[in-house]
């Protein structure tokens, strides 16, 4: 079936796309030879079965806003867009369930939900572009995981493509599920690698009525350590808990024109609930934080939330400009380690001699580590220098040092995941079985 | 029905001996007396004896026994508690029980990081006692929580009344150590961030011991909530009852539990000493709960009770104190335990359907039941949508057996017609297998078949479940033409797995 909309593409596969749309798919530097936007699982289907029988090298491609992660493509045949999958087929809010097919963005379907007062609860970077199909891939999650959890949470069921083109489903629109393997915790996270999703079945959660932000100021660590410490041990269950350091606090108030509001370490709590929980855990929270905070306490107003939120979840503000490189990694710790490393990490990136800002998920063990390289220096070899002996530190809790993004000087030098542990003999070989003629995005992910 | 016995496919007495010599005599059950409770689980429907029964004590002789299995080709699995209402924990094949109940240690409780690190064999209800003082708990809680254990529940991935805020075992598991049937230990996930690569621990969960033995597992802990109010509502219809449950659901309101108790449960538990005073004459029972903090729970509790009053509603009590909030949840907790006193068998089912569909398919089953002339109970996880029909017969009577497992089946066709599933907790085992195919197509169990075999190539770790083994010529003819093809181009893949 060829597009009448747009010039005609390769002919040997069935909507393709124009050779002039080839850019755009372009993954770390690499640029694929042919482009499809299959609009049903039948034609995505075929292509796959076409794939492989030509042992094509597939990425499946959503808005593109995740394609930095993990290593270049080994090789990269067909770019698989989902931007036409896009419908939402099953809406039954009095389910709190909803069925989307793979190419719909997140801003969309949020739109739809908000109107009946419900929401996916996981709201990632890049929130106006993303699709679902790149945020199941990626296991995606944003601020509010501290509440809700990543999106494998919320998967109930999965349509997906196997590697020959087989149509497959797994799981269904009921919340609770144990009917064979729990296929769709093996699917959420797998990076494109183990068959094309076409569309999910989600599990919805009411908006709460309400949300207030309190933003704890620190000029030390230590009394971060304590007010962290505190607020864990307490009953107050906050949605979102975000850390920042001084570099990244001030970059953030620079980008919010807050004049120096926020400045030092600061702790970033969200609470929503009914009203009066929220009010009470807002008052709570000033109490408990009394006795350790060593600078200031605000409350934001909605606006004021609103706009600190949004900056927060887009990392832009930790962003290099030209011709500074930008790396992100994104390192996982065991959660009450979290003020010891961000302390070593300040100390180790000094060395680099390259502007560094870090942020945390605090509360679920995940810092992010943004780092501007100079490509004129040697700092990228040093960087990952950095990147293995930080591994090895964390070799003991099962901890790890992902490279979400930066330049191929980086990854040249180390791979992007570094999973060394002894189960990667088992994802081999789940990989192998399930896609044995490596087609689906050969050499990015951990197999 | 007895699973066909036969001799076994590897040398007994050799295997005997190796036993003994790792675990000396008194860890190794091997008589026809000894080995007879082991011979079922919960099921009752179907048994098998073992041909061991072995006790080990820590993950090295775990490994060692599973090493021992693998050199002689001895089918083996482990055993918690028993309680399986699937037939999981049968040795269909006979082989090696690895009971569990010794390796039952909780290794560390990290309050900072919010978790416990156990050994399988530990109660469920025992990990939150471990830690209750300090206001912390373990939120999945499977009515079988006091007897039930953590390596049974990571792999029928338990839930519970409390699972529909909280969520699954699944939900609550970061990490896991397990023997494989390689012969290896592997650590699977972490508690440290998000694991990397593929999600194994999720893959693990819920895998019914196919895949190998979780001999370690790093849970997560919640703090308590500091308020919780529950009350009963009392109706004189159950279609009342049911359009509460999706009232409340489509208010997005989520109470903590929304749990559903139907006539003949509520005659059971009445007739016994633990009545809790609920009107005999009463169709439907809701126990709905709500939790968190104090701040708010009044409003909570309102906007329930204006969903529950919006229908018609015979009495609504509100628990005031700790006592009476037992006392509401005791008809619930000893629900199972009171269907012997209105009859001599009865069989536990479990299904799921979408939470809208309740008033619809609860009508279907109770017309099912009179159809076969059996008569039913119910109750139920109602907020999930998690059905668990329970069919009372009397063994003694001539084709009962077979009456019961044809309405079973029928239920469940029913559960897969309105967009639902054949388990919502209790597993497939060897109870729903045959029903597989009713919710999967035959490359949906290949992709899972396929699964299964990189961990469990030689089929030795709890074989025969989950996956159909009957694909006689009936079947095969009452497919149709195309899913014939499919199934031939299948067979001659080197890939097609035969469960
Ligand atoms: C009265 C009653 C009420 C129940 N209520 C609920 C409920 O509310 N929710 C619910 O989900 N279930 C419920 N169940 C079912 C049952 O209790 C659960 O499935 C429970 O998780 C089984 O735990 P167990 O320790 O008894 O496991 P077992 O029955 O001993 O084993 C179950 C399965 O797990 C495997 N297994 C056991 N240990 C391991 C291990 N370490 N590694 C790998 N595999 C292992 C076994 O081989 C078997 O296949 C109920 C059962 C009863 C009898």
């Amino acid at each position: 079936m060829k597009d009448p909309a747009t010039p005609p593409g390769d002919p040997n596969i069935t909507c393709a796309l124009p050779a002039s749309r080839l850019e755009a798919f372009t993954v770390q530097g690499k640029r694929p030879h042919r482009a499809a936007a299959p609009r049903t699982p039948e034609e995505l289907s075929q292509l796959l079965q076409t794939a492989q029988r030509e042992h094509w090298a597939v990425v499946p491609f959503g808005s593109g806003s995740r394609q930095d992660l993990g290593n270049p493509p080994k090789r990269f045949d067909l770019a698989l867009a989902t931007t036409r999958l896009d419908r939402i087929p099953e809406y039954e809010p009095q389910d709190l369930v909803v069925r989307v097919e793979s190419g719909c963005r997140l801003a969309r379907l949020q739109e739809l939900l908000a109107a009946d007062r419900l929401c996916l609860p996981v709201v990632p970077s890049a929130y106006r572009q993303t699709t679902l199909g790149g945020m199941v891939a990626a296991n995606a999650s944003g601020p509010d995981r501290y509440g809700h959890g990543t999106l494998r949470d919320y998967l109930l069921g999965v349509g997906v493509i196997q590697a020959d083109g087989t149509q497959t489903r797994f799981g269904s629109r009921v919340v609770k599920n144990v009917t064979g393997y729990d296929m769709c915790k093996l699917y959420a996270g797998s990076f494109g690698t183990l068959g094309v999703f076409y569309d999910f079945y989600f599990k919805l959660k009411p908006l709460p009525p309400m949300e207030k932000t309190v933003v704890g100021l620190f000029r030390k660590l230590p009394p971060v350590r304590r007010a962290l410490s505190k607020l864990l041990r307490s009953p107050l269950v906050p949605t979102a808990l975000e850390l920042l350091d001084g570099n990244a606090s001030r970059r953030l108030d620079r980008k919010l024109d807050w004049s120096g509001k926020i400045a030092g370490y600061a702790l970033a709590v969200k609470f929503g609930d009914l009203e009066a929980a929220v009010n009470w855990q807002v008052k709570e929270l000033k109490e408990i934080w009394s006795s350790c905070l060593d600078g200031d306490m605000l409350v934001s107003d909605a606006r004021e939330q609103a706009r600190l939120w949004d900056g927060l979840r887009e990392d832009h503000f930790c962003m290099a400009e030209p011709p500074l490189e930008s790396v992100k990694l994104k390192v996982g710790i065991l959660p009450d380690q979290l003020v010891q490393w961000i302390e070593e990490m300040e100390k180790h990136l000094s060395g680099i001699e390259a502007p560094f800002f870090l942020r945390a998920h605090a509360g679920s063990g995940v810092i992010r580590v943004y780092c501007h390289l100079d490509p004129a220096t040697a700092q990228a070899g040093r960087l990952a220098g950095l990147i293995e002996r930080w591994r090895s530190l964390l070799n003991a809790v099962r901890g790890s040092v992902v490279i979400e993004s930066g330049p191929a000087t980086l990854k040249n030098r180390v791979d992007a995941w570094g999973y060394r542990y002894k189960d990667l003999k088992l994802m081999r070989q789940i990989k192998n079985r399930l896609d044995p003629r490596e087609i689906l995005n050969p050499g990015r992910f951990v197999v | 029905m007895a699973v066909e016995t036969s001799e076994p496919g590897f040398p007994r007495t050799e295997v005997r001996k190796e036993l003994v010599d790792l675990l000396d005599s008194d860890r190794v059950l091997d008589t026809p007396e000894e080995l007879l409770v082991y011979e079922c689980d919960g099921l009752t429907l179907h048994s098998r004896m073992p041909d061991f029964v072995v006790f080990p004590s820590s993950t090295r002789e775990v490994l060692e026994i599973v090493r021992l299995a693998r050199r002689h080709r001895v089918p083996f699995l482990a055993r918690g508690a028993g309680t399986s209402l699937s037939g999981g924990t049968i040795a269909a094949e006979g082989g090696i029980v690895l009971e569990l109940s010794g390796m039952n240690r909780i290794l560390q409780i990290d309050l900072e990081n919010r978790l416990a690190q156990v050994q399988p064999g530990v109660v469920n209800q025992h990990v939150t006692r471990a830690v209750e003082a300090d206001e912390f708990y373990y939120a999945p809680d499977p009515s079988s929580q006091v007897a039930s254990t953590i390596g049974g529940n990571v792999a029928e991935n338990a839930g519970g009344p409390h699972t529909l805020k909280y969520g699954v075992t699944t939900n609550h598991v970061l990490a896991l150590e397990a023997v494989l049937p390689d012969g290896e230990v592997y650590r699977l996930g972490t508690a440290a961030g998000d694991p990397v690569g593929f999600d194994l621990v999720g893959t693990f969960v819920g895998s019914e011991g196919t895949l190998g033995i979780a001999t370690e597992a790093t849970v997560r802990l919640l703090h308590s909530a500091p308020a919780v109010k529950t009350l009963l509502a009392v109706y004189d219809s159950v279609s009342e009852a049911t359009q509460t449950v999706s009232g409340i659901i489509a208010r997005g309101i989520v109470p903590a539990a929304l749990e559903m108790i139907d006539k003949n449960t509520i005659q059971a538990i009445e007739a016994g000493v633990y009545s809790s005073g609920i009107p005999q004459d009463a169709a439907a029972v809701l126990l709905i709960e709500v939790d968190g903090l104090e701040a708010g729970i009044d409003q909570q509790l309102e906007e329930i009770l204006e969903v529950v009053r919006s229908r018609q509603v015979r009495e609504v009590r509100v628990a005031r104190s700790a006592d009476e909030r037992k006392k509401l949840w005791a008809a619930r907790k000893n629900a199972f335990g009171a269907y012997g006193r209105i009859s001599p068998n009865y069989y536990t089912m479990d299904g799921v359907i979408p939470r809208s569909k309740l008033p619809e398919v609860l009508g279907r089953i109770e017309s099912l039941g009179r159809e076969y002339g059996l008569r039913m109970a119910n109750v139920f996880h109602a907020g999930d949508g998690n059905l668990h029909p329970i069919i009372l017969y009397d063994i003694a009577r001539e084709d009962a057996k077979e009456k019961v497992m044809a309405l079973a089946g029928a239920i469940l066709r029913c559960c897969i017609d309105v967009g639902g599933t054949l388990s919502g907790e209790h597993g497939i085992g060897l109870e729903k297998r045959e029903f597989m195919r009713l919710f999967f197509s035959e490359a949906e169990l290949q992709v899972m078949g396929r699964l299964k075999r990189v961990f469990n190539p030689d089929n030795l770790a709890n074989p025969q479940k989950i996956f159909p083994m009957r694909r006689g010529c009936g079947e095969m003819s009452s497919l149709s033409e195309d899913s014939r093809d499919r199934l031939s181009r299948f067979e001659g893949d080197p890939e097609f797995v035969r469960f």
